[in-house]
């Protein structure tokens, strides 16, 4: 069984490792590294990211993406 | 009488509009957050932007960001507003904390408008350098955490 977990190092999540790190939906930057190359939000289990913080990027993201600062579907 | 709550909103003009449409809407909507007996904290000119991808045709907005502290039928009647406007995009608006006073708020607005100056001014920065470095740093990103996950197999 243990032949099919794999033990990844373990991620810590970014927002509760660095308090001063705000997520706000007119960042794009950051936002940026939580999306992949298509444009997808990244899942928590990938991220690292802690339900709570996960839950306010996922908001962030949909709101940056409704101002078009962040795409809904990026054409390679 | 209502309480009072903070809220910022953006508007996303056509990038047609000249300067002088964009500034009788900037004024317009301060106009109205004053007869609502609303404060403006912070008002800005984002400018001319690229988007993220087209809409209606546009490649590029202007964009106009307003936060205020108004009772809660403030944005109702803004958007209302914005709603008849021809020249608009897309607006947005987010309530930022619930029942405050606008003078417990204007320094922690200015104080937020500091940081967002100054990565702003980096983002530019960055632009002008690497061009379409962006798109760089998705595809980095995307590819990190799966090679974490096989490392320590």
């Amino acid at each position: 069984m243990s032949r099919f977990r794999r033990m990844g190092r373990r991620k810590v999540c970014r927002f509760c490792a660095d308090k001063s790190l705000t997520i706000d939906y007119k960042d794009p930057k950051l936002l940026r590294s939580f999306i992949t190359e298509r444009g997808k939000i990244v899942p928590r289990r990938i991220s690292g990211n802690c339900a709570r913080h996960q839950r306010e990027l996922a908001v962030a993201i949909k709101r940056a993406r409704h101002i078009a600062f962040l795409p809904f579907l990026a054409v390679e | 009488m209502l309480h009072h709550n903070e809220y910022e909103t953006i508007i996303m003009t056509r990038p047609d509009a000249d300067d002088a449409e964009i500034k009788r809407l900037a004024d317009k909507f301060v106009r109205i957050i004053a007869e609502y007996k609303g404060t403006l904290l912070v008002q800005e000119d984002w400018g001319r932007r690229k988007m993220a991808y087209s809409i209606n045709k546009h490649q590029q907005a202007h964009y106009a960001y307003l936060n205020f502290v108004g009772p809660s039928n403030l944005p109702l009647e803004i958007e209302r507003n914005l709603r008849i406007e021809d020249n608009l995009l897309r607006y947005l608006t987010v309530q930022l904390a619930a029942d405050v006073e606008a003078e417990d708020r204007r320094q922690l607005a200015e104080e937020r408008q500091r940081q967002r100056q100054a990565k702003l001014a980096a983002m530019l920065q960055d632009d002008d350098e690497e061009g379409l470095g962006d798109d760089d740093l998705g595809g980095r990103r995307d590819r990190e955490p799966r090679e974490d996950v096989e490392d320590d197999e």
